[in-house]
C-alpha cells in the first residue's frame, strides 16, 4: 500500500510547479520541503499588504546560518580539480535555497525564455569550427533531446504563473539584429516571436536602467527592458486564472487535453497577486508583499494546492528507498528537523518520487540513494560566470542620482553578444550571454565585502561606500560549457549536522571560459563608452572583471543531464531516471548545457512538460 | 559589558565621519548638522543602545546553545547519524568511494555566526565580545590613545594582527575589528528593523528621525527599512538623471 502516487523533494520552480500539476490532476502528491515556510513565519496571516520586517539587510542576507540560503549545519566542500583535496566551502559556496518555494523565493526574477540555439549548441558548434576543440579542452556539450518547440507552451503558461513583464517587440529586435544573429545563421524555422506579448507590460525604467539602456543604444547592442516576474508597480492586482487562460487560448488546439483542456476556474483560484512598491529589498531577499509582487512557486503553484496536497516543511530527505533490484522507488527517507535538535527518522512510501533539490543537492541525494547511473551523476555541472561584469563609477555629482534603491537588481537587458567573436581568430564564436544592468542593491553587504577584500578604517572605509552609490554595474550571465571533470559528488570526508555526506564540487574553468573573457572584456567596458566620449567618465574610471571560479549557488545547472543514451545521461527525454523509471528528476540539474540566461522560467516550463507527460501517461 | 568610551573611541576613528564629511560631503545642508559643522559621532546613531540591544538578542542563546553543539559534533561527526539509523557508520561507508574518517566542518564553511580562522571556534555575538573587549580594555588602558588618529593608529595594529598585546587563543584581533566593522556599519546604515510589531510599520529607531539615516544621505544611498516608491517616483528620478548626463 502506497502512502503517496508522488512524493516530491524540494519546492523550487521544478518541484513547487510540478507539485501543482499533478494535485490538480487529482494525484496523491506529498511535497517535501527541508526548510522552514519563512514567508508564512516572518509575515504572519494579520496585518497590512506590506511589512518591514524583513527589511532587516544584516538579518536576511548577512547572518549565518542564513535563514533561508543554507541549511543550519549544511555545507558543501570545494576544490578545483580532483587532484586536490576539497575544503570546506566558504559562504559563497554552492548554497541552496532552503525555504518553501526554494531558488523561487531568492531569485533575482530576470524571467528570460531560452533561445532555440541553447538546446542545438552541440549540433551549432560542429557547424561554427568550434565542436573537435571543445572537445580536445575537455568539454562534452550535448544538444538537449527535446526541441525549443516541445517547450514553447509550456513557457506561454510558465510566464502567466510567474507573472512576467517584458517587452517582446523590443526584446526580439535584440536578438534578430544582433551580429551573431545575422553571422551565424540563425532564423526559421525554430526562431520565431512568440506570438503574444507578455503578460504585463516592461517594468519601469530606473536610472541605472536609464544609464545603461542610453549607453547600450549608442553602441547599438539593442537593448530592452529586461523580462521581470514581478507583478508590476503601479498595475492592478494580477489576475493568474485570466492570465493562464489567454496563454491556453494561444495553444494549438491539439495540445489542449486532459488537464489543459479543463476551464481555468478548475486550473486557478480567483486568487490575486498586489503590484510591486518597489521597495528594492527582493535582490536575494523574501517579498515584503503579502500577496506576492515577486514570483515563486510560494506564492503561486503551492499557494493553489494548500487544500491539495500534503506540504511539508522541515523535512530533509536524505535517501529514496528501492525495491531490492534497486530499480525501482518506493519511498523516501527522511529527517523532520522540526526540533532541529533531535531530529526524527520518517519514512513515507510512494509509487513514484520527484527530485528537485536544486542541482547540487539533487546530485548528492541521487548518490546517497545509491541509484541511477552513478557513473554520470553530478558530472557536467555548471553554474554561470558569476563575477563577469565590468563597472564604471560616475563622477561626484552623480552621488545620489542613480537611485539603485527602485526596485529589483536588473533593468536592461540585451542580447547583443550571445555569441562573441573572437578578435583575431574571426571563425570561432564563443558562448556568452545576456548583459544586463545591475544596480548595487545590498549597501551594507557590499561594505563588508568591500572591506574584506580591501581591509581599509577611517576616510578609505567612507570612502569606498560613497563610491559604491556611483557605481553601475553590467553583468554578464555567462554560460560555463559543461565538462564531466566538473562535478558534484559525496564528500569522503565531510558531513553536515546529521552525519550525512556533504556534496563536493570540484570546478575549474576551461579554455572556452578563458577565450570568452578575453573577447568580452572590451565589449563589456565599451559598454559605457558613450559616457567616455561625452566626457562624463575617463576609460580608468571603467574596470572590468573575470568569472569568480568558486562563486556558485546561484544558477546551478546539469548535474543529471537529460539525454536518450544512459552512457551519457542521467534522465531520459521526460527526466526518468534511467534504469529506474519512477524516479524523475525536474529541477535545473536536468539542463544537457547551461543557457547564457536565467534558467528559472526553463525549470518551470519542463516542470509543466513533464508533468503534462506523467498526467497522460497515468 | 562594553566600555562606552572605548566603544565610541573606537568606532569613531574606523568611520571618521567627521573628518570625512568636513572634505566630502556633497550635502548643503543636513538636518543633522548646521551648515560648515560636522559634528556627528557615532554615539548620535545609538551606537551604545544598539550594542545593548545587539547582545541582549535571543539569538546570542541560539548561537551559544549551537556552538556547543559544534563542538560536540566536531568530537563524534556521526553522534547524530549513530542515532538516527541502525549501523550509521556502514551506511556511510557504502555511500563513499574512498571513505575517510568523518569530519564536521561547519566552521570552516562559515555557516555560522563567528567562525574563527583559528580552527574549531565558533561563538555568539556575545561571548565574542566579553571575550574580546576586556583585551581590548586591557591594551587601551596602557596606550590610553586620546585623539582619532592614536585610535586609528590602534586599529589598524589590531586589523593586521600585530599587536602584541592581544593574545587570544580563539579570536585573532583582526577578526575583533571585522566583526565590529560589520556591526558599526548595521547601526550606521540604519539597516536593523525593529519592527516588533508583525501588523504595523511603525518602527523604533536608535537615533533621532534627522539622523538614523544621515550615514546613507551623506553616501547618496536611497535605501531605506520601509522604503516604498511609486512609477512617478522613478520617472522624476530618471527625468533628474537625464538632466545632470545632458549637463
Amino acid at each position: 500500500m502506497k502512502d503517496y502516487d508522488f512524493i516530491i523533494v524540494g519546492s523550487g520552480g521544478g518541484g513547487g510547479t510540478i507539485a501543482w500539476l499533478l494535485a490538480k490532476a487529482g494525484l496523491k502528491v506529498a511535497l517535501l520541503e527541508q526548510g522552514r515556510d519563512i514567508y508564512k513565519e516572518e509575515l504572519p496571516a494579520a496585518g497590512p499588504a506590506f511589512n518591514a520586517r524583513v527589511h532587516d539587510e544584516y538579518r536576511f542576507r548577512l547572518r549565518t546560518p542564513d535563514p533561508k540560503r543554507r541549511l543550519r549545519g549544511d555545507y558543501n566542500t570545494f576544490r578545483k580539480t580532483d587532484k586536490t583535496r576539497a575544503e570546506p566551502f566558504g559562504e559563497m559556496g554552492g548554497w541552496t535555497s532552503s525555504v518553501l518555494g526554494g531558488g523561487s523565493v531568492t531569485w533575482g526574477t530576470w524571467a528570460f525564455r531560452a533561445l532555440p540555439v541553447d538546446l542545438r549548441l552541440r549540433t551549432h558548434f560542429e557547424n561554427h569550427h568550434l565542436g573537435q576543440s571543445l572537445r580536445d579542452w575537455g568539454y562534452a556539450v550535448e544538444d538537449w533531446p527535446i526541441g525549443y518547440q516541445e517547450l514553447e507552451p509550456y513557457y506561454d503558461v510558465a510566464e502567466a504563473l510567474f507573472a512576467v513583464t517584458g517587452d517582446r517587440e523590443a526584446m526580439w529586435h535584440s536578438i534578430v539584429k544582433s551580429n551573431w544573429y545575422r553571422d551565424l545563421g540563425m532564423g526559421a524555422p525554430d526562431w520565431r516571436k512568440p506570438a503574444q506579448p507578455y503578460p504585463l507590460p516592461p517594468y519601469p525604467r530606473t536610472p541605472v536602467g536609464e544609464i545603461i539602456f542610453q549607453s547600450m543604444d549608442s553602441a547599438k547592442m539593442n537593448p530592452c527592458q529586461l523580462p521581470t516576474a514581478i507583478v508590476n508597480p503601479g498595475s492592478e492586482p494580477y489576475a493568474t486564472r485570466e492570465k493562464v487562460a489567454a496563454a491556453l487560448a494561444q495553444w494549438d488546439p491539439k495540445l489542449k487535453k486532459g488537464i489543459w483542456g479543463r476551464p481555468a476556474d478548475e486550473l486557478w483560484s480567483e486568487r490575486v497577486r498586489q503590484a510591486c512598491n518597489m521597495c528594492g529589498f527582493c535582490g536575494e531577499y523574501l517579498c515584503w508583499g503579502k500577496l506576492g509582487p515577486k514570483s515563486g512557486t510560494h506564492v503561486t503553484t503551492i499557494e493553489e494546492i494548500r487544500d491539495l496536497a500534503d506540504v511539508r516543511c522541515h523535512a530533509k530527505v536524505f535517501e529514496i528507498t528501492t525495491d531490492k533490484k534497486n530499480t525501482k522507488a518506493t519511498g523516501v527517507r527522511y529527517l523532520d528537523l522540526t526540533d532541529r535538535d533531535k531530529p526524527k527518522l520518517e519514512i513515507l512510501s510512494a509509487k513514484n518520487v520527484i527530485v528537485s533539490c536544486g542541482a547540487v543537492q539533487s546530485a548528492r541525494l541521487l548518490l546517497l540513494s545509491k541509484i541511477g547511473n552513478r557513473a554520470q551523476i553530478g558530472r557536467n555541472v555548471t553554474f554561470h560566470l558569476f563575477g563577469m561584469e565590468s563597472q564604471a563609477v560616475f563622477p561626484s555629482r552623480f552621488a545620489g542620482l542613480l537611485r539603485h534603491e527602485f526596485g529589483h537588481t536588473g533593468n536592461v537587458t540585451s542580447f547583443s553578444h550571445y555569441f562573441v567573436q573572437d578578435p583575431v581568430e574571426r571563425r570561432f564564436w564563443y558562448k556568452a550571454g545576456v548583459l544586463t544592468s545591475t544596480a548595487n542593491k545590498n549597501p551594507l553587504e557590499k561594505a563588508v565585502q568591500g572591506f574584506r577584500k580591501a581591509p581599509r578604517l577611517g576616510e578609505e572605509l567612507l570612502k569606498n561606500l560613497e563610491r559604491h552609490c556611483r557605481t553601475v554595474k553590467v553583468r554578464i550571465t555567462g554560460d560555463d560549457l559543461p565538462m564531466p571533470a566538473n562535478r558534484v559528488d559525496l564528500d569522503d570526508r565531510y558531513v553536515d549536522e546529521y552525519g550525512i555526506p556533504v556534496a563536493r564540487i570540484t570546478r575549474s574553468l576551461g579554455e572556452h571560459e578563458k577565450r570568452l573573457y578575453a573577447a568580452m572584456e572590451p565589449v563589456m567596458k565599451g559598454v559605457f563608452q558613450k559616457f567616455v566620449e561625452e566626457g562624463i567618465l575617463y576609460k580608468s574610471d571603467i574596470t572590468a572583471s573575470d568569472a569568480t571560479i568558486n562563486l556558485v549557488g546561484d544558477h546551478q545547472m546539469g548535474t543529471c543531464r537529460m539525454g536518450e543514451d544512459p552512457k551519457n545521461s542521467v534522465v531520459d527525454p521526460e527526466c526518468r531516471l534511467h534504469g529506474v523509471p519512477n524516479v524523475y528528476v525536474v529541477d535545473s540539474s536536468f539542463m544537457p548545457t547551461g543557457l547564457g540566461l536565467n534558467p528559472m522560467l526553463t525549470v518551470v516550463a519542463n516542470a509543466l512538460r513533464v508533468g503534462t507527460h506523467i498526467v497522460k501517461g497515468g | 559589558m562594553i566600555n562606552e568610551a572605548i566603544l565610541l573611541g573606537l568606532t569613531d576613528a574606523i568611520v571618521p565621519l567627521n573628518g570625512y564629511l568636513s572634505k566630502f560631503s556633497g550635502l548643503a545642508y543636513a538636518p543633522w548638522r548646521k551648515p560648515g559643522e560636522t559634528k556627528i559621532s557615532a554615539r548620535d546613531f545609538g551606537l551604545l543602545e544598539f550594542f545593548a540591544d545587539l547582545l541582549s538578542a535571543s539569538e546570542n542563546d541560539e548561537d551559544t546553545q549551537l556552538a556547543k553543539r559544534w563542538a560536540q559534533l566536531e568530537h563524534d561527526p556521526l553522534q547524530e547519524l549513530k542515532r538516527l539509523i541502525p549501523d550509521a557508520e556502514t551506511w556511510r561507508r557504502d555511500r563513499l568511494d574512498n571513505p575517510q574518517e568523518p569530519n564536521f566542518g561547519v566552521l570552516e564553511s562559515e555557516n555560522f555566526e563567528i567562525h574563527s580562522k583559528v580552527p574549531g571556534h565558533g561563538a555568539s555575538r556575545r561571548t565574542f565580545y566579553e571575550e574580546c573587549f576586556p583585551i581590548l580594555e586591557a591594551i587601551v588602558a596602557q596606550e590610553a590613545p586620546d585623539s582619532p588618529d592614536q585610535w586609528l593608529r590602534l586599529a589598524i595594529k589590531l586589523l593586521n594582527d600585530v599587536h602584541k598585546d592581544w593574545q587570544n587563543k580563539r579570536f585573532r584581533s583582526s577578526e575583533f575589528i571585522q566583526q565590529l566593522v560589520k556591526d558599526v556599519l548595521y547601526c550606521l546604515m540604519g539597516m536593523k528593523s525593529r519592527n516588533r510589531d508583525p501588523s504595523g510599520l511603525t518602527r523604533e529607531t536608535y537615533a533621532s528621525e534627522a539622523t538614523q539615516y544621515a550615514l546613507l544621505k551623506e553616501l547618496g544611498e536611497g535605501r531605506r527599512v520601509g522604503n516604498a516608491r511609486s512609477v512617478e517616483d522613478v520617472d522624476r528620478a530618471v527625468a533628474t538623471l537625464k538632466i545632470a548626463l545632458d549637463k
